[in-house]
């Protein structure tokens, strides 16, 4: 796929991954992964959580938001800790372990709650209907410790998702088989039927979570294609097909496979990432600022 | 959407339809290469001041804008919104620049355009006949050309002074940033020699970064883009030689190998076409040869200094480091490169 770059002076940037000068020490490639938060519909931006981030972009949060604690996964006993931003010297980073399964925090307290490479933890080595419930847990928890209004940011690698990676062969027969299948449920009269979680292809990960996001109270789910992966977001379209088929026509000159994909509704097959924003339902009235307490 | 760009939105609106609420299924983030804020504060055109873009669609997912979001701290967008601004207004000029609006908060600029529809010259480039390329190329420079001179009287602010430019003058900053990265002395002397033997040049505000990704074609006409440059240089064929490169670059062939100055002056067919297109511009705008050989070497050697100066890492500029050696090379071996780069002038 082409990615023609805005500028001659930018092209270079497109071909490799050079180590940088002392100069351009700051430009990393994990900077433009906070530029979602110009798109979330956030009024506020007191507290966020960030679940399994860490390093430059645990302080490329700590550039939009007062305060971040940053939950490490609960393995290492390490005491709880407090660093400063330092770079950025915006705001200060407080770091903890523990499981996102059961957050150490009062209800309702954080502004967003960020969760990076989500699948990354269980994806490789959890059944699909395991990970689902665990899923559900952890988006229980994030919409417990979220204000009224606050947004979840997840960003998934596809390839986590368990079941087949899709290759060319695999793209191919994946495609027969849903025709196959949607032709089926067609002339059985069935073809409204949700699809299960279960069949594990790209397909269905964006359903799934959309509906295990709903199902954990969040009132509205946005999702977004991240290309070409939630490490490098050059591109952050919207999952509709009229989007990407904008985004897809900007890139080649011609329309091609992966245009008729897109056009066919089967764009989840074209991107490696997935972004989802999901909001808690809004207050009714503007809550006074809460002070974050561990929950004992 | 987030508040504080909404804000900036509105107060870019032109129809009013940027007021309110826009649909979350209706904005892309394109070209993300920065962060806002970014990690490093500096003021100036760095690269880590290049943040990202945003295409707004309207009714039935149709581009409506097409939006730059750039940290507070570059330097360069709110002089794109001028120059836009002002060639818009300018009814000669009005097609080849989109509505533009800016809009500026603590942390972030906006610039807001009308979404400028059209085939970008990068997809074609590489897919034309020798003389359709030739032909594209004469047509897009003369445009450019026309943009430079009116540009002088629609921005009189941006130049950078009345009377003519003295090259050598102009390339000692960039002459003494290629030289940090290793030149030696007597390829120094090389390039200044040169460079002075082409004198004073008139005064020309050049576009700054005319390559093929910042062209469209669209209805029978040529239009340009990415003025974020704009009148950074002032000397003429700048953009040519630059335009001129980057169209070959993308016409690769697999078998050419080397830098720019040895495909220039090699007997391809693609590199008499070059040749010929600069020698055409040169006589456009008065020049000899000596000055349009000046003007490639200062050419090669901003072009190498600015990257170095934006501060990107060093596989970008080394490479036009090296290409800056071997001119210099090539003029103290006694290279005719005057004759050799631009014909018989």
């Amino acid at each position: 796929m082409e990615h023609p770059a805005t500028s001659s002076r930018h092209a270079p940037r497109d071909a490799a991954q050079p180590a940088e000068p002392d100069d351009g020490a700051a430009w990393t490639t994990d900077h433009p992964r906070s530029n979602w938060l110009w798109v979330a519909d956030l009024t506020r931006w007191e507290r966020a959580l960030a679940i399994h981030g860490g390093g430059a972009l645990a302080t490329a949060w700590g550039r939009h938001f007062g305060f971040v604690h940053h939950v490490k996964p609960a393995r290492a006993a390490v005491a709880v800790g407090s660093v400063s931003s330092g770079e950025a010297g915006t705001a200060n980073i407080a770091m903890t372990r523990a499981s996102p399964r059961v957050l150490p925090y009062r209800d309702e307290v954080f502004d967003c709650v960020m969760w990076e490479s989500a699948l990354q933890q269980w994806g490789t080595t959890t059944r699909p209907a395991e990970l689902t419930a665990v899923l559900g847990e952890v988006f229980g928890e994030c919409g417990r410790v979220l204000r009224p209004g606050g947004c979840l940011y997840l960003s998934i690698a596809v390839a986590a998702w368990p079941g087949p990676p899709v290759g060319v062969g695999r793209l191919v027969a994946g495609i027969t088989r849903i025709l196959r299948r949607v032709a089926g449920a067609m002339l059985r009269g069935d073809a409204r039927r949700p699809i299960r979680a279960r069949r594990t292809d790209r397909l269905s990960l964006l359903r799934t979570m959309r509906r295990l996001l709903t199902q954990a109270g969040f009132t509205r789910v946005q999702a977004f294609y991240l290309d070409p992966s939630y490490h490098q977001p050059w591109g952050i379209i919207p999952a509709r097909r009229g989007a990407v088929l904008v985004y897809e026509r900007r890139q080649s000159r011609r329309v091609g496979l992966r245009w008729w994909l897109a056009w066919l509704g089967l764009h989840p097959l074209l991107y490696g990432s997935q972004m989802f924003l999901a909001y808690t339902r809004e207050p009714e009235t503007q809550p006074a600022p809460r002070r974050v307490q561990r929950r004992r | 959407m987030n508040p504080k760009l909404s804000q900036l939105l509105a107060a870019c609106s032109v129809d009013g339809d940027l007021v309110g609420r826009i649909r979350w299924s209706r904005i892309l983030i394109l070209q993300n290469y920065g962060a806002i804020p970014p990690a490093v504060g500096k003021r100036g055109y760095y690269v880590w001041n290049r943040g990202f873009n945003l295409l707004l669609l309207g009714r039935g997912g149709v581009p409506r804008y097409f939006c730059k979001c750039r940290p507070a701290a570059d330097q360069n967008l709110g002089r794109e919104t001028a120059v836009l601004k002002a060639l818009n207004r300018d009814p000669e000029l009005s097609g080849v620049a989109p509505r533009t609006r800016g809009a500026r908060s603590e942390e972030l600029q906006l610039q807001v355009s009308e979404f400028v529809p059209g085939q970008a010259y990068a997809f074609s480039v590489p897919r034309l006949g020798e003389g359709e390329w030739a032909e594209s190329m004469r047509d897009i420079l003369t445009v450019a050309r026309r943009v430079s001179t009116r540009a002088a009287a629609l921005l009189p602010d941006f130049m950078a002074g009345p009377g003519p430019v003295v090259l050598h003058e102009v390339a000692s900053p960039a002459l003494k940033e290629v030289a940090s990265a290793g030149l030696g002395e007597n390829q120094l002397r090389a390039l200044d020699a040169a460079i002075r033997r082409a004198g004073t040049l008139p005064r020309l505000l050049q576009h700054g970064d005319l390559w093929p990704a910042n062209i469209l074609w669209h209805r029978g006409s040529w239009r340009l883009l990415d003025f974020e440059s704009f009148g950074r240089v002032q000397v003429p064929l700048y953009d040519v030689h630059h335009f001129v490169r980057t169209c070959a670059s993308l016409r690769g062939r697999s078998e050419m190998t080397g830098g720019w100055l040895d495909r220039l002056v090699s007997g391809d067919r693609e590199a008499a076409v070059c040749r010929e297109t600069i020698r055409r511009e040169a006589c456009e705008l008065g020049l000899n040869g000596a000055q349009a050989l000046g003007m490639l070497l200062y050419y090669l050697v901003d072009i190498a200094a600015h990257f170095r100066v934006r501060g990107v890492p060093r596989a970008f500029w080394e490479p036009l480091v090296v290409e800056v050696r071997r001119a210099a090379d090539r003029l103290n071996a006694g290279a005719p490169l005057e004759e050799v780069v631009l014909g018989q002038a």
